[in-house]
């Protein structure tokens, strides 16, 4: 599944879920074409491993922006497809039924409970083995910057650039939304005096850093609406200098305290 | 002594034999947990026999939809994928393209294929899918109620229609099946009922005929049978065949609607 069409208003309709159902989606978040292309061949061979939906999320600005890159195919995993119904299971020790509400072949009834206890577990592994994330200059930073998707990379570029100058700010970038790599944000922002999260909606992506937090670091909100007159395209937030300017000025509220 | 006759002219010496201890050999479940009167495990029934009889036991995808017959997909003995509401013919042209060995049918109500999902129906066999579409055709949403459904008559009671449906507040019932023939992706079309024994038998014939221009690679095949719901209705149990004969067989009428050798 591909979510390309906004901005990142969509973060929570992606993170907690789009539909009913007990259920967590495992969602990339590209930073750039280059990172998208890779994931999303990843995509398909999470989806296979884990038998689970896989969502890409990129935005406006990654599905209108065109660069070179290089295509690398990932290597061909094979993975267990005994679940599949493609016709031969009577020939293969019984019949197979795929799905969605834990009805098994054979069964009287619907066996949703120890489905969805199942489908839990199935989470937690996912949760232990795939959380990704991107981190740099964390450990001397006094401030930590988070950011996911296209936005990250304009905070990225300045905190490299704000580093050369000698401005003690660190960035930390989640590529899995879920599931959100908690503990290593908080490794990250334990010895920081402050978290500033930039995405581009009213605070959404905030919250899974308060989670990750727990209260330890003040978090702060530098990011929010931000849009063109369509709607769906990409505001004044995203610029070098605006959001350099955001970065250093919450930099700044921290040290004058 | 199975299948045998029992003698009227004296008590019976065992119990009355179930309908279910006949049940062929692709079906799971000797009962059903619908209404009585339903008819829709008949239809499933013919649906798992003719697998068999065709030889495509273990080579066979039903994609069930969402209605009361849902809770029949348990019991059917073949590879089997539960669709979103509507979505059958979507899964089953994805099934077929990939195994196009495979006997690949759906089973879908009427609420399913012709109010939520007409579109995928349409395009499937506009497309000439190889593949057989069911639709069980009752005339109400059985499962969430008995409401009114696309294909409901004017004049039937439903949970919604209490007074009759009303062509100028609730419309005209579609028939699918007079939609679908015209396509050019489409081999067989036709449309039986399961209200008595001379019905089955001709719908079990309909659906051979389906079955084997999909095996032939003929194109897209449709076969809408209709069923009692005497819940639904709100008739008699015993009266549900005759109601579905005189009523709902005078706007979706029995037969063949196209056949393309």
């Amino acid at each position: 599944v591909f979510n390309l069409a906004r901005g990142q208003f969509d973060y929570w309709q992606a993170t907690r879920g789009g539909g009913h159902g007990d259920y967590h989606l495992l969602v990339l978040a590209p930073i750039d074409v280059a990172e998208a292309t890779q994931l999303t061949q990843e995509a398909f061979d999470l989806a296979f491993r884990w038998r689970n939906p896989v969502l890409v999320y990129g935005d406006y600005l990654l599905a209108h922006t065109a660069e070179a890159v290089e295509l690398r195919a990932l290597p061909r995993r094979e993975h267990d497809q005994s679940w599949a119904a493609d016709g031969t299971g009577r020939a293969r020790g019984g019949p197979r039924h795929v799905s969605p509400i834990g009805m098994r072949a054979g069964s009287k009834h619907v066996d949703a409970e120890s489905f969805w206890q199942r489908l839990q577990a199935k989470h937690e592994r996912i949760a232990a083995a795939e959380a990704r994330f991107e981190v740099e200059h964390a450990d001397d930073a006094e401030l930590l910057v988070v950011a996911f998707g296209s936005l990250a990379r304009f905070a990225r570029h300045a905190v490299r650039e704000l580093r050369s100058e000698g401005v003690r700010v660190g960035y930390f970038r989640p590529i899995t939304l879920w599931p959100y790599p908690s503990a290593a944000l908080a490794r990250a922002a334990a010895h920081v005096r402050q978290v500033a999260v930039l995405e581009q909606n009213a605070g959404q992506m905030i919250d899974d850093v308060r989670l990750a937090l727990a209260g330890r670091v003040p978090v702060s909100a530098i990011g929010g609406i931000s849009t063109d007159a369509h709607g769906f395209g990409v505001g004044a937030l995203f610029d070098p200098e605006t959001v350099r300017a955001r970065i250093l000025a919450a930099h700044a509220t921290r040290s004058a305290a | 002594m199975k299948g045998a006759i029992v003698p009227t002219e004296r008590p019976p010496e065992r119990p009355a034999q179930r309908t279910g201890e006949f049940a062929p050999e692709l079906q799971l479940s000797v009962d059903h947990d619908l209404c009585p009167g339903c008819g829709e495990p008949i239809a499933l029934r013919l649906l798992l026999e003719l697998a068999a009889e065709l030889g495509c036991a273990e080579r066979a995808i039903g994609v069930v939809g969402i209605g009361c017959y849902t809770a029949l997909g348990s019991s059917i003995g073949v590879d089997m994928i539960q669709a979103l509401h509507g979505r059958a013919p979507s899964l089953a042209t994805g099934a077929k393209r990939m195994r196009p060995d495979t006997l690949v049918f759906t089973l879908q109500g009427d609420g399913d294929m012709v109010n939520e999902g007409l579109q995928e129906v349409i395009h499937t066999a506009a497309r000439g899918e190889s593949v057989t579409c069911v639709l069980l055709n009752n005339g109400v949403f059985g499962e969430t109620g008995g409401h009114m459904t696309a294909t409901t008559v004017l004049g039937q009671r439903t949970k919604n229609t209490l007074d009759g449906r009303d062509a100028a507040r609730h419309g005209h019932p579609i028939q699918l099946p007079e939609m679908i023939a015209p396509l050019g992706g489409v081999a067989y079309v036709a449309r039986g009922s399961v209200h008595d024994a001379q019905a089955i038998v001709r719908t079990k014939n309909m659906l051979r005929r389906a079955f084997e221009a999909q095996l032939a690679g003929a194109g897209f095949s449709l076969v809408e049978i209709l069923t009692m719901c005497p819940t639904g209705w709100f008739v008699p149990t015993a009266r549900g065949p005759g109601y579905l004969d005189e009523v709902i067989a005078s706007v979706h009428r029995v037969g063949e609607l196209k056949r393309r050798s």
